[in-house]
């Protein structure tokens, strides 16, 4: 494992039963992706450690003009944990940029947290009215929409589309969970690059996304454009090839 | 005092503003002669270094949230960790007390006096709502017995201050005007990853070279060498991470480029709990308290991490703000302020009985703009087992148990605590004086008897890093 690339070697014993995703993919077509959310802590001596942290499905659809993404994300965060699910109809451009979108935040608590049953669920909506992100709710939150944005389950949908090519570079703001505002965005193909794993190497194609409020993410996709792998500084969505049957 | 007893009070009758305080009360909140008390959100990051905000002058980072919060209110820059670690800090926090006194002298292996109240159990018992999401981390004291817990996030801060600001952005979003005052805690982990980074790289080599190019990382901080005479302890903290030895200064640069981005992610969630406030029509009903357990070294004395006593481990940003009753857009940098003063501030705004034996001071009176308060002339932190920080507006004595080698700072003349005058003939009647300040602050502590650590301690530090 130790000649594994860092993204892959930091998830540890979470890849020996791992196996490549088969069949065919279309970006642009309608699919459903589903992934392990994992935590990628190293042990003091930097060996691999971290765990299970949730999953992530990303399900999309094509429209004539637009696209509808559902992201569903659920956190493990001990007895008191969060599912978003998102529905978003987004701009067919190259980021996926959200047009309206609504937010629906549950929460499963377990009886140490000591809530009321649904006390801390939500539901957030948003909109783009011209050059600003309107944000629902008590009282509607406007901001100027920045020139180039999109959401980070939107990447999962949009990187597809970009082709394997230096050129392909995008700048853009980004929008965690549709309000965390991460600016100054930066999105580019590395290049290919062989990942040796159980006996198979796999060779898979790389961005590279750095800016504010975030650790650099890798986006390590196969030659079929799917997102295999997105790996943060602690945090990564690795795909659920056991979940995802022939369409994976 | 009954739940009563706190609502029937009035913010003019109980707070006894004065001066510049009413002044601001009456221009800014006429109708609010029978305000009832604020409601209390004490939000807490975890190894965030005293000058990371751009408020605070930080080219490197971008923090509009943070920034936000200091024009709306008021920050300390002489704020300083009660205890430099995380679980003493904490613990000094929420009983008011010191770490001698309340039990919690280092991470993990020490548990909180039983008998001694929290913040949590207090405010429950005088009729607010007191809730808590994200890290806790007080040794001996689970959280479910102080709080309703919304959720306990886990130890690390990319995988869950996301969920520790919903779950707060949720409480706050579903109060109504008919509801309990709240007393909301949120403890985010962030900028706390930059320890995995730092495990990471314990190898001294770049496995992934990401980020921007070498020139556009941050340079290395002026004090990034040692000084001279330090004690034990320090050394041990360079060393026992031998592979920093091995890092270049490119690899430090590095750090503080990730370091600085992880303090953007807390800024952003930050962000999201100060909209939920404003939002749900409370921003102008609540006191917010945005502070820090402990900084970082950050390279400076080439050192990461706590648990020493330089400024940059012992040293935290401090900013409360509450419209109408905080001065807006204060920066105070004259005042000492300590992780104990957490505690009898909130009660003191609140209008409820100090914590017993609290040994803080309520900033109240500098943020109503009483300036001409009398203030504490020095303020003493301690660190590990028998180290003792005390600093004066000017000078900082370090000294640790059993340790021959002490330091004093003049910090006018050496902010980057470089020289050491403690061998100096020249400061020997400066050294004594400090000394008996701090014997004599030694001598007014009710100690708490300190066993050693159960020989669980080691596993229940494994399990705390795992998170």
């Amino acid at each position: 494992m130790s000649d594994l690339p860092r993204d892959w070697a930091a998830l540890g014993a979470r890849l020996d039963a791992w196996t490549p995703p088969q069949g065919v993919f279309e970006p642009a077509a309608a699919w459903t992706l589903k992934y392990a959310r994992h935590a990628l802590i190293p042990e003091r001596d930097g060996a691999p450690g971290g765990g299970l942290a949730g999953a992530l499905t990303v399900t999309q659809k094509p429209g004539a003009d637009t696209v509808a993404l559902r992201a569903v994300e659920t956190v493990a965060a001990g007895f008191s944990a969060p599912t978003y699910a998102a529905d978003m109809r987004c701009a067919a451009d190259a980021l996926l940029t959200p047009q309206s979108w609504t937010l629906g935040i549950r929460w499963l608590s377990g009886k140490q947290a000591n809530l009321k049953p649904g006390e801390l669920d939500q539901t957030r909506a948003g909109r783009v009215e011209g050059q600003e992100i309107v944000h629902k709710g008590a009282r509607e939150r406007r901001r100027p929409a920045p020139v180039r944005w999109t959401g980070f389950w939107n990447l999962f949908a949009a990187l597809p589309r970009l082709p394997f090519e230096v050129s392909s570079a995008l700048t853009f703001d980004l929008f965690e969970e549709l309000d965390l505002h991460k600016p100054e965005q930066r999105l580019a193909y590395i290049g290919p690059q062989s990942v040796g794993l159980n006996g198979r190497t796999l060779v898979l194609h790389v961005f590279e996304q750095t800016g504010r409020g975030v650790l650099p993410w890798r986006w390590w996709l196969d030659a079929q454009h799917r997102v295999v792998l997105a790996a943060g500084g602690q945090r990564a969505y690795l795909l659920d090839t056991s979940a995802n049957g022939g369409a994976a | 005092m009954s739940a009563r007893d706190v609502s029937r009070r009035t913010f003019l009758k109980s707070s006894g503003v004065g001066g510049l305080g009413l002044a601001l009360a009456a221009q800014q909140a006429p109708a609010a002669v029978e305000r009832r008390p604020p409601n209390l959100l004490f939000m807490h990051l975890d190894q965030w270094y005293w000058e990371e905000a751009s408020a605070f002058g930080c080219a490197h980072v971008r923090t509009p949230n943070i920034d936000r919060l200091a024009a709306q209110g008021a920050s300390f820059s002489l704020s300083y960790s009660a205890n430099p670690v995380c679980c003493p800090a904490r613990a000094c926090w929420y009983t008011g007390r010191a770490s001698s006194e309340n039990g919690v002298i280092m991470n993990d292996q020490w548990p909180l006096a039983p008998a001694m109240p929290d913040l949590g159990q207090w405010f429950s018992a005088r009729g607010y709502d007191a809730a808590y999401a994200g890290k806790w981390h007080v040794t001996g004291r689970p959280f479910t017995q102080s709080f309703r817990v919304l959720t306990p996030g886990s130890g690390v801060g990319e995988v869950t201050d996301g969920a520790v600001s919903r779950a707060a952005e949720g409480f706050l979003r579903a109060r109504t005007a008919a509801d309990r005052p709240f007393f909301l805690n949120v403890g985010f982990l962030q900028p706390h990853d930059c320890c995995y980074w730092v495990f990471e790289h314990s190898d001294g080599k770049t496995r992934t070279r990401l980020g921007p190019p070498p020139a556009e990382l941050p340079p290395l901080p002026a004090n990034h060498g040692h000084c001279e005479r330090e004690p034990l302890l320090v050394r041990n903290r360079r060393s026992e991470r031998g592979a920093r030895a091995a890092w270049t200064a490119e690899h430090w640069r590095w750090y503080l480029w990730n370091y600085d981005r992880m303090v953007e992610m807390a800024d952003a969630e930050v962000g999201r709990v100060l909209d939920a406030l404003d939002d749900a029509g409370l921003a102008e009903e609540t006191l917010v308290i945005l502070t820090s357990d402990h900084g970082d070294g950050l390279g400076r004395h080439g050192l990461t991490s706590k648990m020493f006593l330089y400024d940059e481990a012992a040293r935290v940003p401090f900013l409360v703000s509450c419209p109408g009753r905080v001065q807006a857009g204060l920066r105070d940098t004259r005042h000492l302020v300590s992780g104990l003063d957490v505690a009898p501030t909130l009660c003191d705004f609140a209008g409820v009985a100090g914590l017993p034996q609290a040994r803080g001071l309520s900033l109240r009176p500098l943020l109503e703009g009483r300036a001409a308060t009398p203030w504490r002339e020095f303020l003493v932190a301690e660190a590990q087992r028998g180290g003792r920080m005390l600093r004066t507006p000017e000078y900082k004595y370090i000294a640790y148990q059993d340790d021959p080698v002490t330091q004093l700072f003049d910090l006018r003349a050496d902010p980057g605590e470089l020289v050491n005058l403690a061998e100096e003939a020249a400061h020997a009647d400066r050294l004594r004086d400090l000394e008996r300040r701090l014997a004599a602050w030694e001598g007014s502590l009710d100690r708490f008897p300190l066993k050693e650590p159960g020989p669980g301690a080691a596993r229940a530090d494994r399990r705390k890093r795992k998170g």
